[in-house]
């Protein structure tokens, strides 16, 4: 028969362990009620957006064709739904450029105040957002927060703030961005070429500038040269041949140079190109092989077939692909029939060429 | 008797290719000749000129063999038939200048159909590659706007499919992308789009282009 004592601490235990069973079942409970009320809030706040977004649309397309004044939707933003539209124009201002993308400027403009706060938030995304969408919608008026925006601490703010700087529509803001292009050490350098290429053509005379001046840093002007590249300016081979005669210690400069001249340049660069394929770094030599193959003559096949014998594989496989450019198929066939070590190459190469 | 439509040239072949299809029998000469001489027809004619499936169909009865034709005549009801529901349901645009758009973004198709549905185009839209196809089977368009990016396959992919389908080897086709390298316009420009326009893009110059391509077409 158990003791009385045992009795009591066995009821004790049970107590304790109803108690916990009940505060878990409470604690679900309140869980489950939650998990309800944030799902009908999120579908609440789905379709209110849905709604409004139905109640917007047609008079939007209809003030950017012209048939309808922008002050009739502008009529139809209640003052709680300024941001919400904000947003809903920026969807549009995204995809549009031209008279459209003013329009959305236009009906944008006496609300773009709602988001002045937001510069200066401290959370870095709610500052992020505001620089992109005052960029987007206002930047005639706001130039001044999104160029200031440029120093944030936070990279993704400064990152917004040189984004919404290198757009077609103020290409002159691009010689700002270079500037700046130390303060983003870790973005990829094509990433930031690509991104200033965006500004289109009207921004070569600023990357022409940042190319040949030697007082830059060489990095920056290596992501010039790049995004010249991207651009398709032909004038940049002049003076991207400039720099080949200049510093021979930052092979990035001279690698970006190179094929800029291997894409746009003429048979007058190659003079400029050929000391280079004897560079003590591989990727010089890689881009000069692959320039000559572009803009050499014959007398420069022999220098890129040693190319293929080069230590490094890397430039071995630029050598391959100068080949093609230059025209000298029947040397790979070469070194495929004499079985080169490095005959899988050749090989790789010419099936490339076939699928062309 | 002449046709008072299309859409009832469409039905009287249909009726023609059913009673045939009822009486059909593979070993008597005559009832294979009666149903390739009516497939002949319907390949030809003009009221299947904007079904390029119907009249894929219709050609083959000539060249399968003569214990295949009862199979062929059944497909070739069928995709009659659903040529007569497409044709009824774009009756009341008949005469206006039909358009496919294949895009799957939602904003950027809101603002292509209601400039093409403002100029009184017949717009067609759809979301996927797949889609584009398959529409562009059952029925010819006078010209396709195709982004490049799209789910299933993407707009090089649907290029090349449209571009071999019967009747869309001449039929204008403009490429949108995102994409605005180089490489992509070149290797659309090579796959047969007659022109293209990047991302972002002005509405405007859009409905330009279109129109310049559609007088290039004689549309």
């Amino acid at each position: 028969m158990p003791s009385p004592l045992s009795l009591a601490s066995q009821e004790w235990v049970f107590r304790a362990l109803a108690l916990g069973v009940g505060i878990l079942a409470l604690a679900m409970l309140v869980f489950a009620v939650v998990v309800i009320v944030l799902r009908l809030k999120h579908a609440r706040t789905a379709r209110d957006w849905a709604q409004r977004e139905a109640r917007w649309e047609a008079t939007l397309l209809a003030v950017l064709a012209g048939d309808a004044a922008p002050q009739s939707l502008r009529d139809d933003v209640r003052q709680s739904e300024r941001r919400d539209f904000i947003e809903y124009l920026v969807r549009f201002a995204r995809r549009v450029k031209g008279r459209e993308r003013e329009q959305l400027q236009e009906l944008a403009a006496p609300f773009l105040a709602v988001l002045e706060p937001d510069l200066s938030h401290r959370r870095a995304d709610r500052r992020a957002r505001a620089v992109q969408t005052l960029g987007d919608l206002g930047f005639v008026r706001y130039q001044e927060p999104v160029i200031a925006a440029l120093d944030d601490e936070a990279p993704l703010v400064r990152m917004i703030a040189a984004r919404a700087l290198t757009r077609p529509e103020h290409p002159d803001q691009v010689g700002l961005v270079l500037e700046k292009l130390h303060l983003f050490p870790t973005w990829s350098p094509n990433f930031l070429a690509a991104m200033l290429a965006d500004a289109g053509m009207a921004a070569v005379p600023a990357l022409r500038a940042a190319l040949g001046d030697p007082a830059r840093e060489a990095p920056v002007r290596a992501i010039a040269a790049t995004a010249l590249t991207y651009l398709g300016d032909l004038e940049a081979a002049d003076v991207a041949v400039t720099v080949l005669g200049g510093r021979h210690d930052v092979p990035d400069l001279l690698a970006s140079s190179l094929r800029l001249i291997a894409k746009l340049g003429r048979p007058e660069h190659a003079a400029a190109v050929r000391p280079l394929i004897d560079s003590g770094h591989f990727a010089v030599r890689a881009a000069a092989i692959s320039a000559l193959g572009a803009i050499g003559g014959p007398d420069d096949l022999a220098a890129i077939r040693e190319g293929y014998d080069d230590a490094s594989p890397w430039v071995a496989m630029h050598a391959a692909r100068a080949l093609v450019d230059a025209g000298d198929v029947r040397s790979l066939e070469e070194i495929v029939a004499r079985r080169h070590s490095r005959a899988s190459l050749a090989i790789q190469v010419l099936s490339e060429l076939e699928e062309e | 008797m002449p046709h008072s439509s299309t859409s009832d040239a469409l039905q009287d072949h249909l009726e023609a290719l059913r009673a045939i299809h009822a009486d059909f029998d593979a070993a008597h000469d005559e009832s294979v000749a009666g149903a390739r001489g009516l497939a002949r027809l319907i390949a030809t004619t003009q009221a299947t000129r904007d079904f390029p499936e119907v009249r894929t169909v219709a050609r083959n009865i000539e060249h399968v063999a003569d214990d295949h034709v009862y199979g062929e005549l059944d497909r070739l009801i069928h995709v009659l038939e659903q040529a007569i529901k497409l044709r009824v349901a774009f009756a009341p645009a008949r005469g206006k200048i039909s358009v496919l758009v294949a895009e799957d973004d939602r904003v950027t198709s809101s603002l292509i159909v209601h400039r093409l549905e403002r100029e009184r185009y017949l717009v067609k839209h759809v979301t996927d590659g797949p889609e584009a196809v398959r529409l562009a089977r059952e029925r010819a368009f006078d010209i396709v706007v195709l982004d490049v990016k799209m789910p299933g396959i993407d707009g090089f992919e649907v290029l090349k499919q449209l571009r071999e389908l019967p009747g869309y080897e001449q039929t204008p086709i403009l490429m949108l992308t995102a994409l605005g390298g180089e490489d992509h316009v070149v290797r659309g420009l090579q796959m047969g789009a007659n022109d293209y326009i990047a991302k972002p893009f002005s509405p405007l110059e859009l409905m330009a282009r279109i129109q310049r391509l559609l007088k290039a077409d004689g549309s």
